[in-house]
């Protein structure tokens, strides 16, 4: 039997939702009997944990040394102007979010970028415009409901707990039972964490 | 290349002939060190594991290799993944464990699959009743420490511990534990099996200002022009950086790459990740751009690298503005030095080196931005 490691039951939970919010941590919680701080600490320690909603494409540029030697830097600031974004922001479509990252193993083939976890490398502003129009026109192809998903997501506050990710899955407890047990957990779980 | 013969499984058949304690000394006579960075002998490490009494024993294989310019461990999973998997099967035989986790980063997730495909077929023609394990890391550099990887796995943020105890005492769940990284293992196998097996041969990942960057194989002591010839760069080289933490220094091509040679300079070879910087750059630029990725990078738990790496960017941006003068020189100086003695892990202790080579290597580079 694999151990259940927390790492992975995350990426699991980000892969299914688009993002770490907190009735997706409060399920874990629950589901998982690990206290919601914890989840939430962790979730917030790994830059690649979001607890925010994001655009379809996230996009990852390198900013390290050897990927900055041969324009990253350039290519960083092409892309905001491409996707009329800042770094760390994400479209109004909800189609990309922009992220500068550290070093992604790709230096042999620098400038390099991750987007959703595919590398793209020896970069040029020719090759990126081509892969977001490309992206862009895949659009309308794949997955248009996980797209509308994440823009209800994205304009509702997830604290009345009536989100997208509830919703998809109907069968889960309501919010206020789930808030109970997890008072009980907590109390179970007081001198968990040390 | 050496990195990349098979062992098919012949090599842990053999582990198993010989025994625990034969593997053990045959490693510490063929002078298996960790090839991680710090050079640790992997005999000394799995006899500690192994002479610890208690019921459970564990094994990451450590594949998050966050080093900027470092990209060695990804080309041996894709090539040579058996291999390593048999290291760690013979490492799990060899201390008694039972359970084994592979920490890839998160940057690698496109590899998981086919990892994953891999361990299935090499337990399952070992028909060993080891567990291999894949965690998916998620970003985060100071998780290729191996405590903070052991906090990692168990659950929590990847904050670097106090040591001792070292985990080969108290690792993964308070369990005797051997942390090695993915080229580490993959020698232990290859040092098993083939009786010409060379220690001395390392990986060179060479990036930056080059027209043909990428991985070589070549012995300690290999001459600088060697590599810089198979680099082919398009312009005169002027630096060379040791990743971000080992320090920035001169080029000299006659020089010969060991680890003494490059201490002399101040610097630290790691993992032998160089990244080639020409003369048409400055090396201010570099500096700030390594800052950064301490600032970025830093877990937060200790005040001097917390607070310190962001000072630090912020002094040299002053410098790159033109605002500063030579007294802020002194104070970067100052400020890495502290930092480098008071920080508890290995990133705040390196993340003053490469200021601190700039300065005094290329002075030059500075004091043109300076008041």
């Amino acid at each position: 039997m694999p151990r259940e490691i927390l790492l992975n039951i995350l990426h699991e939970a980000q892969n299914k939702h688009g993002y770490l919010s907190e009735d997706v941590l409060k399920e874990l919680s629950v589901s998982h009997n690990i206290p919601i701080s914890q989840l939430y600490s962790v979730a917030t320690f790994y830059t690649m944990f979001r607890t925010k909603p994001q655009g379809k494409y996230v996009i990852h540029i390198c900013g390290s040394p050897s990927c900055v030697l041969n324009n990253a830097t350039t290519l960083a600031n092409f892309l905001q102007k491409e996707l009329k974004i800042k770094i760390g922001e994400t479209t109004k479509d909800n189609l990309f979010s922009l992220y500068k990252t550290s070093c992604i193993g790709c230096c042999n083939e620098a400038p390099a970028m991750l987007i959703n976890a595919q590398p793209y490398t020896k970069l040029t502003e020719k090759s990126i415009r081509e892969i977001l129009n490309n992206l862009k026109s895949s659009k309308n192809k794949v997955s248009k409901s996980a797209n509308s998903k994440l823009k209800k997501s994205a304009g509702k506050k997830t604290k009345s707990g009536t989100s997208a990710s509830k919703k998809s899955k109907p069968k889960k407890p309501a919010n206020k039972k789930i808030k109970s047990k997890a008072k009980k957990l907590f109390a179970k779980n007081k001198h968990r964490g040390k | 290349m050496q990195i990349l013969e098979g062992t098919n499984l012949k090599a842990l058949a053999r582990a198993r002939k010989m025994g625990a304690e034969g593997v053990i000394n045959l490693l510490e006579k063929k002078g298996l060190v960790g090839r991680g960075g710090a050079a640790f002998p992997t005999a000394k490490k799995w006899r500690m594991a192994m002479q610890t009494n208690a019921d459970a024993r564990f094994i990451i294989c450590n594949a998050d290799e966050g080093e900027p310019g470092t990209f060695k461990d990804k080309f041996i999973l894709q090539n040579n993944a058996k291999t390593m998997l048999e290291g760690m099967l013979i490492c799990a035989y060899t201390i008694g464990a039972k359970e084994c986790f592979i920490y890839l980063r998160g940057e690698y997730e496109y590899l998981k699959d086919d990892l994953q495909k891999q361990i299935d077929e090499v337990i399952a023609s070992a028909q060993s009743d080891v567990s291999i394990q894949i965690v998916l890391g998620a970003g985060a550099y100071i998780c290729g420490e191996e405590t903070a990887i052991i906090q990692s796995i168990m659950g929590f943020r990847g904050q670097a511990m106090f040591k001792p105890p070292y985990p080969t005492i108290e690792g993964l769940w308070g369990k005797p534990t051997v942390v090695n990284n993915v080229e580490t293992f993959t020698c232990a196998a290859q040092a098993i099996l083939f009786d010409n097996w060379n220690p001395n041969m390392r990986l060179f990942c060479l990036s930056g200002n080059v027209t043909n960057p990428g991985i070589f194989e070549f012995p300690l002591g290999t001459e600088l022009s060697t590599l810089i010839k198979l680099a082919k760069p398009k312009y005169k080289l002027k630096a060379m950086s040791f990743g971000c933490f080992g320090g920035i220094m001169p080029i000299n091509s006659k020089m010969k790459i060991t680890t003494e040679s490059i201490c002399k300079e101040d610097c630290q070879h790691g993992a032998f990740s160089v990244v080639l910087i020409d003369e048409k750059q400055n090396v201010l630029d570099i500096c700030c751009s390594i800052a950064r990725f301490y600032t970025y990078e830093s877990c937060g738990k200790c005040t001097p690298c917390r607070e310190g790496t962001i000072r630090m960017l912020n002094l040299l941006k002053k410098v790159k503005s033109r605002e500063a003068t030579n007294e802020d020189l002194k104070l970067i100086a100052e400020l890495a030095n502290h930092i480098q003695r008071t920080s508890l892990c290995g990133l705040g202790q390196s993340s003053g080196n490469h200021v601190l080579t700039a300065l005094k290597h290329f002075p030059q580079d500075f004091e043109a931005y300076v008041k």
